[in-house]
């Protein structure tokens, strides 16, 4: 019988634990009622619209402290992973049913981005209807095989042998690569259907493939001993782009060329016309804007003004600088108003007659059809 | 580097961090033990923690773990026929007819110990390649790794059981559910009938657990009865390792096999306990395969604890991850301050080390802790379906529901189950459809990359020839052998 | 119905499968139609192939009587069970639904006494709140209250 009264608290217990579940619904509600009174929440919630353990998780989950660190209250922010359909699933998911009173956030990648400017159907998120708060670059390196007999990127005119190209996807990271060598008019036989960056440098090193890109700190950590081993030859850096929308060298790699100084080397102008235009377009979107914490432009007043406050000291807290560096790649993260206006640029940057040329380009070249994706 | 060796175990032998490696073998038997939770769960539950971890105390945390989820995923597939894991499929085939007979504790101690021995060859193989392991990664291209998926692909012909067709079709299904979703070359969307959910593909555990768990709720109940037909318990678990020990070459072969296929990057671990299962029933003459030998047991769980240690390699050294578990593991190094890549065999040598030490020692404390627990638990198998199904039910289908956190992942696993379920009654092979839906995207990635970047040529490659000359042999081989032993017994008729 | 007759439907429904998804195989684009386009042709050709076989051996036999039936009816009903417990996540979420279908359940099926079964069902919620507050684990969420 005693046992039957152990069990009896047991359930007790349980159905208060179950009830608690609707309390903090309950108690959520009081919150925003009171919304007039300023932004005073002690629990956020970033989404994170891929799994756990890829870079965007990583980088929501450093980002998560720091941030907090410097929002009244130093709420805890919790960090959801809503995986799926390339990271739409989850950014459809928090346009669509999170609540819009600056309790959520969500972080994006450079996939999130594309399908965002390629105008695809399943996309039912707008940068329009988010605020951005944090944001953060990532460069990237195209090198080559010293097979190709060359010294850097300015001989790549005279490469006699056949260019092969190890990617993943027409429509992903590869994209900004691929129109690069579409601007300076490489051809390089894309092979594309590896299941991502490591396996395709392996394929490099196999010598499946002779000309390759890796992100900052992958080539850092990867390539550049190569290099230094003769195995290697860095060709260009995809370059970042400024304030004013033109294209500048990556500060990671200040001695590498743009895909801009080569186009002049080779072609004796400055490059342009519309794989110039598409190639800047989505080298900011991609590379520049990589990483976005955003929350939604629905938000209170009060709840935005906090947060982009938070997210402009982060600049400031060098406690942040120094311990972000592997995170960030030793890039800086930028000021809130900057990356407003670079949201902006990229916003007024996407018109139809862009979106016609990349469509007929990746038809064209690779056979998708964003139309039906 | 034997000297480096020894004071990584000096590091790993700190309290602290065997602490935090016992928190992190408990959890990954858990997550083991719970059908349809994995490494993957288990790892992303970790993850928050390690941040700003000592690397060392964090690594012993995760590889922890990792090391012993194959070990508790022993539980749920010999007791009950269902996957604990994706790694523990093919235990099923031959534990849980034991367990029928009611020798669960046998199964249970035979794989443990396997498990233990397996693990342990796993880190012994990870410290052995740590030297050779840039060659011997950059020597698989593309031509090779398609034969090579094509090679496991075979294995489900040997799976296949009495009538060829009927495999054959499950394997064909099994490729065609894989094909779902976006295809690996370009993003299209193959039959996903305009569902998100669909778009990225269905997830492992999900088609694991529907295929094999699904049919089991049904049939449990309309058969009525526990899982043990003998109303009593026979044979104790160190009867099961006394099984192990005669089959101390199965053991090695097993492991061996396990760590090397966990080595290779792009193969997918999850095929690993298959092979190692069709391997032992390929090789070992008079065998009873599928209707309870013991040493069905012993082969894939040889394989899959090993395999961990093998699918290390290209996850440090080359920031590669082999699985999901493995992709998670690269993030938590990320947030403890470190990068996979050569660094790890020159400055970070020590960590390296102290990992191969941790999978050693979690694989041993893992195993010794599961055997204490095999009584009471082997009791599972007296319990009648009735009373046991509806509990299963619900924690199936919440372990279901945490591949995607998505109302598609109960579904799906509703949908094939039933087609589990209509493949059971019928008696048409499962494992074939299982490894179908496993191999397929690496199949037609590796297919469409070697096409494209070679053309035909790569037909040439001696080492293509080779598999597939042993793929041939496998296939033939095994209904000749059958066409004279049905001879032989006509003739003794 | 026979195993035989189920296995020939069975077979029949595949075939159609396979056949179907061949043929929107051809709409896909080259890069993607490959992989789906043999494997389906392959399914048709043997899926065929191998139905035209059983449909011969069961014109063949004369006596049917011999062969085993398969249960239908009570698989209905477990499957049936299942289902409705999955239906009443989705109406009101995990924790209301598991009590609702541990009680009936165990009460219809099981036939254990009242008591008994609601300290069975109260057990079980306490492990699965347990764990999934220790594991971390997420509930499937009721698509009508969001529970």
């Amino acid at each position: 019988m005693r046992k039957m009264y152990a069990l009896t608290l047991l359930l007790v217990l349980n159905l208060f634990l179950a009830g608690c579940q609707p309390l903090s619904i309950v108690s959520s509600i009081g919150t925003s009622s009171k919304e007039e009174q300023g932004y005073n929440e002690d629990l956020l919630t970033m989404v994170v619209p891929y799994g756990s353990g890829g870079g965007t998780d990583v980088f929501a989950r450093f980002m998560a402290a720091p941030l907090s660190n410097h929002i009244k209250n130093q709420p805890s922010i919790q960090v959801e992973n809503v995986p799926g359909g390339g990271s739409i699933t989850g950014t459809n998911e928090y346009v669509n049913s999170y609540d819009k009173d600056g309790t959520n956030l969500v972080t994006t990648s450079a996939s999130t981005h594309i399908p965002y400017l390629l105008n695809q159907s399943s996309v039912q998120y707008s940068f329009d209807e988010l605020t951005p708060l944090v944001g953060a670059p990532t460069g990237g390196v195209v090198y080559g095989s010293t097979d190709l007999n060359i010294q850097d990127g300015f001989d790549l005119g005279q490469v006699k042998e056949k260019l092969y190209y190890a990617g993943m996807s027409p429509t992903g990271l590869d994209l900004t690569t691929l129109l690069s060598f579409e601007v300076l008019e490489i051809d390089a036989k894309a092979v594309l259907g590896y299941e991502g960056r490591g396996p395709a440098r392996v394929a490099f090193e196999q010598g499946e493939s002779n000309i390759d890109f890796q992100t900052t700190t992958s080539y850092k950590q990867n390539i550049e001993p190569k290099v230094e081993n003769g195995k290697a030859v860095p060709l260009y850096s995809l370059g970042q782009i400024d304030e004013n929308g033109a294209v500048v060298r990556d500060p990671q790699f200040p001695d590498l060329p743009t895909v801009k100084e080569i186009y002049k080397e080779l072609h004796g102008s400055e490059p342009k016309g519309q794989a110039w235009e598409t190639y800047k377009h989505f080298l900011n979107a991609t590379y520049t804007l990589q990483k976005v914490i955003w929350v939604h432009k629905d938000a209170p007043e009060s709840a935005k003004e906090e947060l982009k406050k938070a997210a402009n000291q982060l600049m400031k807290d060098e406690q942040f600088q120094q311990k972000s560096s592997i995170i960030l790649e030793d890039y800086e993260i930028y000021s809130q108003a900057e990356l407003e206006k670079r949201i902006e640029n990229l916003e007024k940057n996407m018109n139809q007659e862009t979106i016609n040329w990349i469509y007929d380009f990746l038809l064209r070249e690779h056979g998708v059809d964003v139309r039906k994706l | 580097m034997i000297e480096s060796a020894i004071e990584a175990l000096s590091i790993v032998l700190d309290p602290s961090r065997i602490l935090f490696m016992c928190l992190g073998i408990g959890l990954g038997i858990v997550v083991g033990l719970l059908p349809g939770l994995g490494g993957t769960v288990g790892m992303s539950l970790l993850l928050p923690f390690v941040f700003g971890m000592d690397p060392f105390v964090g690594m012993a945390l995760l590889i922890g773990m990792v090391a012993v989820v194959h070990t508790g995923d022993t539980f749920p597939s010999v007791l009950l026929g269902i996957p604990g894991s994706s790694g523990s499929q093919a235990t099923i085939m031959d534990g849980f007819p034991l367990a029928k007979k009611g020798e669960a504790s046998r199964a249970m101690g035979a794989a443990l110990f396997c498990s233990m021995i397996g693990g342990v060859i796993g880190g012994v193989a990870l410290y052995l390649a740590i030297p050779m392991a840039a060659p011997l990664i950059t020597s698989f291209n593309s031509p090779v790794l398609f034969m090579l998926t094509m090679l496991g692909l075979s294995m489900a012909g040997l799976l296949a059981g009495d009538s060829p067709a009927k495999g054959a079709l499950s394997g064909l299904m099994g490729l065609m559910i894989g094909s779902i979703g976006s295809a690996p070359a370009i993003t299209e969307y193959r039959y996903t009938f305009d569902f998100l959910y669909l778009s990225n593909g269905l997830s492992l555990p999900v088609v694991a657990l529907a295929i094999f768990a699904f049919p089991i709720l049904i049939t449990m109940l309309t058969h009525k009865g526990s899982v043990a037909e003998a109303n009593h318990l026979k044979g104790g678990v160190l009867k099961g390792v006394g099984d192990a020990l005669k089959n101390k070459f199965l053991i090695m072969r097993s492991a061996v096999l396990g760590s090397l296929i966990g080595f290779i990057p792009g193969l997918g671990g999850s095929v690993v306990d298959w092979l190692a299962y069709g391997a032992g029933k390929k090789t070992i003459r008079n065998n009873q395969f599928g209707e309870g030998d013991i040493r069905g047991v012993i082969a894939p769980e040889s394989a899959n604890n090993a395999k961990e240690g093998g699918s290390l390699i290209p996850t440090l050294l080359f920031g590669i991850p082999g699985s999901g578990t493995t992709a998670i593991l690269l993030g938590g190094l990320i947030l403890m301050g470190l990068e996979a890549g050569p660094r790890m065999l020159t400055t970070d040598l020590s960590l390296t080390l102290s990992i191969v030490w941790t999978l050693v020692i979690a694989n041993i404390i893992g195993a010794i802790l599961c055997m204490t627990l095999v009584k009471p638990i082997a009791k599972l198998s007296l319990i009648p379906g009735e009373k046991l199904v509806p509990f299963l039910t619900i924690l199936l289908l919440i372990g279901a529901y945490q591949s995607n956190f998505a109302w598609g992942d109960i579904i799906a696993f509703i949908a094939i189950g039933l087609l589990g379920y209509i493949m059971t009654i019928l008696d048409w092979p499962r494992p074939p459809l299982l490894i179908g839906f496993v191999l397929a995207i690496s199949a037609e990635r590796y297919y469409w990359i070697s096409i494209e970047r070679y053309g035909w040529e790569w037909l040439s490659n001696p080492i293509v020839i080779s598999i597939g000359v042993l793929i041939v042999i496998l296939l033939t081989g095994g209904s000749i052998m059958k066409k004279i032993s049905n001879n032989l017994q006509r003739e003794g008729v | 119905m026979t195993k035989q007759t189920l296995n020939v439907i069975f077979t029949i429904c595949i075939f159609i499968v396979f056949v179907w998804a061949a043929v929107t195989a051809l709409a896909f684009s080259r890069l993607a139609q490959f992989f789906p386009l043999y494997v389906s042709i392959a399914g048709s050709l043997v899926s065929g192939i191998y139905l035209v076989k059983e449909v011969a051996k069961i014109m063949k036999q004369k006596e049917k009587d011999s062969h085993p039936k398969v249960l239908i009816v009570k698989p209905i009903i477990y499957i049936g069970w299942i289902v409705g417990y999955v239906i009443t996540i989705s109406l009101v979420g995990l924790f209301v639904a598991s009590t609702i279908y541990l009680i009936a359940f165990l009460l219809i099926e099981s036939k254990f006494t009242f008591v008994k079964a609601l300290y069975s069902t109260g057990i079980a919620l306490v492990i699965i709140t347990v764990l999934s507050n220790l594991l971390n684990i997420a509930w499937p969420q009721s698509v009508l209250l969001g529970l």
